[in-house]
């Protein structure tokens, strides 16, 4: 192989690379870069909706305004990624310290059939008690979901109780004007949770 | 040629599995949960020390209404358990019951149950079964 000829080479190998570069840069514009998830690069609005939140308590999306949310979509009847991915938003509110009056947590059940309102609540106040539990009928989760891009589908167990439920495993991201902000997807790892949340939040006010 | 059904009959009579021998239950814990938590997980290490395969057919407990062995796993963003049948240990090999994988689902807890508390499951493998303690920790031992 002559000079010139690797010299072409390595030219066009960079030029590719400048390429990538370059397109990485086109794509993302103004995006703030996640450790553990992505925002959306224009926050899309919520529809109206109506859950219930603790003691059957309305909760419709003018609840979502003024403040972040962090929505977990999950169920009780759920003993291995529920517990823990609450355990863990436990330590991400813990680790957001001052910065966790901005935000709040919400753990909204796809199983209404099962978790009532205030089952649903007691389960998730032992995890904090500035936790917010909101479950719903299924027509209303089902809508919500469509908007918030969160699915779930009831899967039959070996006994008509014991049904388990298939659910999306992403924390949602709601900014404070009750836009979609963006998705934190797992494996979740605790500090970058924390870091992204601050910058995020930081990065909007 | 004579000795072929002789050699049939033997494959098929000999049994394929030893019962609950050589099973080892260990590092049996329960993750903490809210005290009105619905089911609680059971995460062990199963280990097989026999020189044959064993099968764990069902886990009971007095504790618990029902316990079922589920699989947990993530499908394009999709938290999935499925109940599985059974469980197969191969001859000095090991199952490990964790977070996020294979896992004791304890349904309808008889009473709450709070750190430090343990419980007894039974394994069973066909008419064998052992019986292991399992204690509730915050994190794995």
């Amino acid at each position: 192989m002559s000079n010139r000829t690797l010299s072409y080479g390595l030219l066009a190998a960079f030029a590719v690379l400048l390429g990538i570069v370059a397109g990485m840069v086109v794509l993302r514009p103004g995006s703030v870069q996640l450790q553990s998830g992505t925002l959306l690069q224009q926050p899309r609005a919520v529809p109206e909706f109506s859950l219930q939140g603790e003691g059957g308590k309305p909760f419709i999306k003018a609840d979502l305004a003024g403040h972040w949310s962090l929505i977990y979509v999950g169920y009780t009847h759920c003993p291995d990624v529920c517990p823990t991915t609450l355990a863990q938003l436990k330590a991400v509110e813990k680790g957001l310290g001052a910065d966790a009056a901005k935000i709040r947590f919400i753990f909204l059940s796809i199983d209404p059939a099962r978790d009532t309102p205030d089952a649903l609540a007691q389960y998730t106040h032992y995890f904090s008690p500035d936790f917010l539990a909101v479950t719903g009928p299924d027509p209303q989760l089902q809508a919500l979901g469509a908007a918030l891009g969160y699915v779930y589908q009831k899967v039959p167990g070996e006994t008509p109780q014991a049904y388990l439920m298939d659910h999306s495993s992403a924390l949602i991201l709601i900014d404070p004007k009750a836009q979609l902000a963006g998705y934190l997807t797992p494996p979740f790892k605790t500090e970058a949770l924390v870091e992204d949340l601050r910058q995020t939040m930081e990065k909007a006010s | 040629m004579r000795l072929m059904p002789a050699l049939l009959c033997c494959a098929l009579a000999a049994p394929a599995y030893a019962g609950c021998k050589g099973l080892k239950v260990e590092d049996a814990w329960i993750p903490q949960a809210p005290p009105v938590a619905p089911v609680l997980a059971g995460y062990a290490r199963l280990r097989n020390d026999a020189g044959k395969p064993l099968h764990i057919d069902a886990v009971s407990g007095a504790d618990f209404g029902r316990v079922e062995l589920h699989q947990m796993s993530m499908e394009n963003g999709m938290m999935q358990m499925r109940p599985l049948k059974g469980l197969d240990l191969p001859a000095h090999g090991s199952v490990i019951l964790a977070d996020g994988g294979k896992h004791l689902m304890l349904m309808d807890p008889r009473h709450p149950f709070k750190a430090g508390d343990s419980t007894t499951l039974t394994f069973s493998c066909g008419k064998d079964s052992l019986r292991a303690g399992f204690v509730v920790r915050e994190a794995a031992p």
